[in-house]
């Protein structure tokens, strides 16, 4: 087994749902961990069961395991399409957004991995001339139980082989060393969140020091992996500048820049309940106190003067290590990519046909693809007509 | 509690007259004490003691319900009062309990009855059972520590109580203010007893001034008490209107002083532009968002022709392409 961060714990008791007592994921998770205890989980029973923040549980997913990104009309969306397999994280970071969308004691994951990859093979090859990214990173941590599921050995070989997807695993853990021997083909980025050093020692919880995930994301380079950074969420606070600047300069002392597909900014932006429930932990956190304005998307943003200045800070930062890297705005709007960035995502051709482009010229993947998948999956329209700017029309 | 699981285990024995000064007092049934003003008026309008008070003992008559109606017997100097009488053994819990039902059903309790209720009854009931079973019949709803709120509002004493109502200061605002200092909820009362705001406005203040004290790792009473707030308080020449709007302001430039720059930026770049009249031109709220407002106002048909030809050889576009290049210009890449 591969290096693992001192501070994640395996989960010690497993509540497996009968039919997928036998699947690949629960098969590992046994050979694994010989000294958690396994269950069946009896979901008559479930509500009167005290879970333990440690226990994880393997169901049996009912639901769509494809989905897009929620979006909003009034922000530009990247067009990510979610392969759904686990909700929550125990990384613990104090500003998580799952700690108000999901009401469940402890870590979840979804045991039917076949059914999950004839969805998505079936999907993929219904539309050949589309070009999909793909992530795992929205509900959970895509490789926060990979040392222990194996899911890694599950996913990677399987986009390998796909011609018109890319998969993304998002990750903040160390959690890398089953990926290194897989059979990757360039289909694979890895991700990982990056942010301030204060930040990431005092509101990231149990997530691997900064150092150590980007010394992780020099192993995956070396092994050909492409990789892919987000700034999300950046914080507004007194340092901020040489506190950013810092994790910029270290992360180009650790990979090459043209192995990064994208990198993503996006400043913190939160729920209103989001800002109770942090606040009831923690009521002195001053992360959710200051110029928050209320958003048309219901959520709360720092005063768009305040955003501008972040990102134009850093995406400066980063143009002086990598001109040609591509950086993109997470859910803003078309004022605020002009003033930080200098340019409309719609003079592009749109956020998502953005995002298609840089994996087609840094990954070489989908070249025969001319359709994007953002109009196929958004479930809302974007500030511009994406029909307008299609990826064949701009190449 | 068992006996809270039974339907009916304890049931009055009989209706007596009482001697007022045979009955004791149990601070466990006395949920309503700062309610008594308000009760007192409404016997003297009702001329009396129309409902029998609750009792249970007989050695001991303790009072259950009507501890307004016993204060007010004594003060009308009153030698007997009717009481329902229940058993000796019958349960504290359960009989307050039935308290609270019965009172339910004909009027709403206040924050402070709801919050002693939970407080009693948490001597019998689970934390899970008080979420389960009581808030539903007092119409609290199961938010995150609300138990805990409502168990700090059971702690403020009668003096507190009374200084928030004099106050008025709404059941919301009163669930964030319980989670301040003494010193800090007594300064927000006399705030909001000089402003006397709606509760959306007091929970807007509140956050403000919540969040203004946590970054600047002060207390409440500290942002409260700032010279620039307290002289608006103490202006008596504004009106309560006045002094909340000004009271907001001073708040808001505090919290936001990068919006409330650029806000009166706008607001100058406005008085140059020199807009017809019956037109308005509005950025979005908060600059959040692209889609900027411009409003003409017009009676008839022939209005509306002057106005947009008044608007069409105005400058207001190139003004605004002005007022928004600057801002650009200043933030572009280069």
């Amino acid at each position: 087994m591969g290096k693992m961060s001192r501070v994640i714990k395996s989960p010690k008791r497993i509540f497996v749902h009968e039919s997928v007592w036998n699947s690949p994921v629960v098969e590992n998770l046994r050979k694994n961990l010989p000294e958690a205890s396994f269950h069946v989980l009896d979901f008559q029973n479930r509500e009167n069961f005290t879970f333990f923040p440690y226990d994880l549980e393997v169901v049996d997913f009912k639901g769509r395991f494809i989905r897009s990104c929620p979006a909003t009309k009034f922000y530009h969306c990247c067009g990510y399409v979610i392969l759904h397999f686990g909700e929550l994280c125990s990384i613990g970071c104090t500003y998580c957004i799952l700690q108000a969308y999901w009401n469940q004691p402890c870590l979840r994951i979804f045991g039917n991995t076949d059914r999950m990859l004839r969805e998505l093979q079936d999907f993929l090859d219904h539309h050949p001339d589309t070009l999909f990214r793909i992530g795992t990173g929205e509900f959970t941590d895509s490789l926060l139980l990979d040392p222990w599921t194996g899911f890694s050995e599950i996913i990677v070989p399987f986009f390998a082989r796909q011609k018109n997807a890319i998969l993304e695993l998002k990750t903040k853990t160390s959690f890398v060393d089953r990926l290194l021997e897989l059979p990757h083909d360039g289909h694979t980025i890895v991700a990982w969140s990056l942010n301030a050093p204060s930040i990431s020692q005092k509101e990231e919880g149990k997530a691997a020091p900064l150092e150590v995930r980007l010394q992780m994301a020099k192993k995956c380079a070396e092994r050909g992996y492409f990789l892919a950074f987000h700034f999300d969420p950046l914080f507004y606070f007194p340092g901020w500048e040489e506190e950013y600047s810092h994790t910029i300069d270290r992360l180009f002392s650790y990979v090459p820049s043209d192995q990064i597909v994208y990198i993503s900014l996006g400043a913190f932006r939160f729920m209103p309940e989001l800002k109770e429930i942090i606040l009831i932990k923690r009521p002195q956190w001053k992360y959710a106190s200051g110029e928050f304005v209320p958003c048309p998307d219901g959520k709360r943003r720092y005063f768009k003067g305040i955003r501008i200045k972040l990102y134009k800070h850093i995406a400066s930062r980063i143009r002086r290590h990598a001109p040609d890297v591509c950086v993109y705005l997470c859910m803003e709007n078309g004022t605020v990519w002009k003033q930080s960035l200098g340019f409309h995502p719609s003079e592009q051709g749109g956020l998502p046909s953005m995002l298609d482009l840089a994996v087609k010229k840094c990954m070489k993947v989908g070249l025969h693809c001319s359709r994007s998948a953002a109009p196929l999956l958004l479930q809302k329209p974007q500030p511009y007509s994406s029909d307008a700017f299609t990826l064949s029309k701009i190449i | 509690m068992d006996a809270l699981r039974k339907i009916n285990p304890y049931k009055p024995t009989s209706l007596l007259d009482v001697e007022v000064n045979e009955l004791k007092e149990d601070p466990f049934f006395d949920i309503s004490r700062h309610r008594r003003i308000h009760v007192f008026e409404h016997l003297s309008r009702t001329e009396g003691i129309l409902c029998p008070l609750w009792t249970y003992g007989s050695k001991t008559v303790t009072v259950v319900d009507g501890y307004n109606r016993l204060r007010w017997a004594r003060e009308q100097g009153l030698g007997h009062v009717q009481c329902l009488v229940f058993p000796e053994d019958a349960d504290k819990c359960y009989l307050l309990l039935q308290k609270v039902v019965a009172s339910a059903g004909f009027r709403k309790f206040d924050i402070f009855e709801k919050a002693n209720v939970v407080k009693n009854l948490s001597r019998c009931l689970t934390p899970d059972e008080i979420k389960r079973r009581i808030f539903p019949i007092l119409g609290i709803p199961a938010k995150p520590r609300m138990l805990k709120t409502l168990l700090k509002i059971a702690s403020m004493t009668l003096d507190e109580i009374v200084v928030t109502l004099e106050g008025g200061v709404s059941e919301r605002t009163l669930m964030k203010l319980a989670w301040w200092n003494e010193e800090s909820r007594a300064c927000a009362c006399k705030l909001f007893a000089k402003l006397r705001c709606s509760t959306n406005i007091q929970l807007e203040i509140t956050e403000m001034i919540e969040d203004i004290s946590r970054l600047e790792e002060t207390s409440p009473a500290d942002v409260i008490d700032h010279e620039s707030i307290r002289q608006v308080i103490e202006d008596d020449f504004l009106t309560q209107r006045q002094k909340t709007e000004a009271v907001r302001r001073l708040l808001k430039q505090w919290l936001f002083p990068h919006l409330s720059e650029v806000e009166a930026r706008f607001l100058e770049a406005k008085k140059q532009w020199k807009l017809p009249s019956g037109v308005r031109i509005e950025p979005p709220p908060f600059f959040e968002g692209d889609l900027w407002q411009i409003t003409l106002s017009f009676s008839n048909a022939q209005e509306l022709k002057d106005q947009l030809e008044k608007l069409a050889k105005s400058e207001i576009a190139s003004q605004l392409e002005v007022f928004l290049g600057k801002d650009e210009s200043s933030h572009k890449i280069t």
